[in-house]
């Protein structure tokens, strides 16, 4: 094979194999989106969790948030916690629960409540929002 | 909603080749228009996310009026665009470029912008809410300039933004609400249209760019490698802002490679400028980028044009990239300027040196940096074989009018990867934690200005097979067209 044909073969190496994995790559993100009917990742899930709050939470301002995961909110959050964040932008969520008022997350029914707290609503889906008892 | 979408991007799509349009060197409309494009469309995104900044600081949030506001700077630009296209290009004929055979290099180009697009999508609609940064940071961002009203500084100033990150710049955030004021809905369509912009202006500076600068079955290959890059277009549908700053990085780059093909610019000179302020305000990773290539730049242009030939190219580059850079420096140190720096915390001297004779960091590092750059892409281990292979058969371009575009390209994109290294040396967080969550990110950064410095080095087809020669002398190559761009 001529230096040409060595081009050519090198130029078609690259094409064939760029398609053969693109198209791998579409077909499995392609199957991805049809096992994931809309609505269903855990996110959009969740924010469906957190949508009743939104009403009783001031609209800017900083409200504490607490939870029965094992994270550590302030250094290595989870993900909820940082979903929370984002939904309810622009209030500021921290997780220093020293606030006024202080959302929580719990996934277990009988999770220890914060203490010093009393609770204003239970939502009936593992979010309630307490309110610090007057001192 | 989505008739105010299109709008909106066409609002800023325009802003940004109004721009393109206005300063572009007189001669080829061919490639001021098919450059224009993507140039356009990736500083429109950046420009108008300034505007939006700026709109907001100044009526304290309110953003109503904004997208008007827009518009009718779209529309002023446009007049001033298509007022001074007639004078400009009466001067030049445009070159006779046209692209003839290799079909089946066509064909296979536009199944992989098809592979892509569909890979984006259905990603996207698996996850349309983006990966953690996008909402841990950037959308997040984006939400409070949508909705925080007199409030939206407060994910900057308030004490309880804590989790660091927010002395990250705003040009992601920014492009974002900038369309949902458009579409006066918080769709979550937007952030996955702006990520998807960017891969896709991307993609298009890298194959209009070798189209002109080498040759269009180069430009061509070079779109492919980038559109198979799976791991590319996953990156993007996370809506981090890696891709963008890619985009502004490779943009800064080839239009300062232009300039050494075609003769000075002061056109392309100013939007490279642009271009490489635009990267700063992308991520914190984009000020090191605007140092590196104004380093390699004087390294590369000195040495043939000596200390005047830099300066006479530095001028038009600092009036495109000061003004922004001035703009980044004053949200970093104006702005937020009491936020602590990860890089910089708990760092003494004692702890730095000890990590600078630390040889088990540097193995570390070293077998990271190799195992990344070995899977750059998602092509499994295989597309630095298959180029290498790729250069050894088709050899390397030694063309004299592409050295200095070579040199520059590909010494930046050395230097990028020297400091990304250098950077993990230093680190004061977990070394592996560090590398696992981002040295990935950081090759996805420097993968298209890679593709793009491979083939402006390697030769063309147009250059190696016989049959082909014929399209390339029918096609009136860039170098051919010189003289009328001069003119």
């Amino acid at each position: 094979m001529g230096y040409a044909g060595r081009v050519r073969v090198a130029a078609g190496l690259i094409v064939c194999l760029g398609l053969a994995l693109g198209l791998r790559f579409a077909a499995r993100s392609w199957s991805a989106m049809r096992a994931t009917p809309p609505g269903s990742e855990p996110m959009t899930l969740f924010e469906k969790r957190i949508e009743g709050i939104r009403q009783d939470l001031p609209p800017v301002g900083i409200v504490g948030y607490v939870t029965d995961s094992t994270a550590d909110l302030m250094n290595n959050p989870d993900k909820e916690f940082m979903w929370t964040r984002y939904y309810l932008a622009p209030l500021m969520v921290s997780g220093n629960p020293d606030q006024t008022l202080l959302i929580g997350n719990f996934h277990e029914a009988n999770a220890p409540r914060p203490p010093g707290f009393i609770l204003m609503r239970d939502y009936g889906n593992g979010i309630l929002l307490f309110r610090r008892a007057s001192r | 909603m989505i008739f105010r979408l299109i709008a909106g991007v066409l609002a800023t799509w325009i802003v940004g080749f109004a721009i393109t349009w206005l300063v572009r060197p007189r001669g080829n409309k061919r490639i001021n228009f098919w450059l224009g494009l993507p140039v356009g469309l990736v500083s429109g995104l950046g420009l108008t996310s300034i505007f939006l900044f700026l709109w907001l600081m100044a009526r304290h949030g309110n953003g109503t009026g904004e997208p008007a506001a827009m518009a009718i700077v779209a529309i002023v630009l446009l007049a001033a665009a298509l007022g001074v296209q007639r004078r400009k290009d009466s001067q030049a004929k445009s070159s006779a470029a046209s692209v003839r055979g290799a079909k089946w290099l066509w064909a296979a180009f536009l199944l992989a912008v098809l592979i892509a697009t569909i890979s984006f999508v259905s990603l996207s609609l698996v996850s349309p809410h983006g990966r953690w940064d996008a909402w841990y940071n950037w959308n997040r961002h984006a939400r409070f300039m949508y909705v925080g009203g007199a409030h939206w500084e407060d994910v900057f100033l308030s004490p309880e933004s804590d989790l660091g990150a927010t002395t990250y710049p705003m040009l992601t955030p920014g492009a974002i609400a900038q369309l949902w004021f458009f579409s006066r809905r918080e769709s979550l369509l937007i952030p996955a249209l702006v990520s998807f912009l960017f891969a896709a202006s991307c993609a298009g500076l890298l194959t209009a760019s070798l189209f002109w600068l080498r040759s269009p079955k180069q430009g061509l290959l070079a779109g492919i490698v980038l559109l198979c890059s799976q791991e590319f277009f996953r990156q993007a549908t996370t809506q981090y802002a890696d891709v963008p700053l890619a985009c502004y990085m490779l943009a800064a780059v080839l239009l300062l490679c232009l300039c050494d093909k075609f003769g000075k610019q002061s056109g392309w000179l100013f939007l490279a400028g642009i271009s490489a302020g635009l990267a700063a305000w992308t991520k914190p990773e984009g000020l090191l980028f605007v140092a590196v290539l104004v380093f390699a730049r004087c390294v590369v242009v000195v040495m043939p044009r000596g200390i005047k030939g830099w300066i006479a190219e530095a001028v038009p580059f600092a009036a495109g990239l000061l003004p922004i850079l001035a703009f980044v420096l004053y949200f970093k140190f104006g702005m937020i300027g009491s936020q602590s720096y990860y890089m910089f915390e708990g760092q003494t001297a004692g702890t730095m040196m000890s990590r600078i004779f630390s040889l088990h960091r540097y193995v570390t590092i070293t077998k990271a940096f190799v195992r990344e750059i070995l899977k750059a892409g998602g092509w499994h281990y295989m597309l630095p074989p298959i180029l290498l292979i790729y250069l050894l058969v088709a050899g390397v371009n030694r063309s004299q009018k592409d050295r200095l575009a070579i040199y520059t390209s590909g010494l930046t994109t050395l230097l990028m990867t020297a400091c990304y290294f250098v950077v993990y040396v230093m680190t004061p967080l977990d070394l592996e934690t560090h590398l696992q969550q981002s040295l990935d990110r950081l090759v996805i950064q420097l993968l298209p200005l890679g593709i793009f410095t491979f083939f402006l080095l390697a030769r063309t087809l147009e250059e190696t097979v016989p049959e082909y020669k014929a399209d390339l002398s029918a096609e009136a190559p860039p170098s051919r067209v010189q003289g009328q761009i001069k003119a």
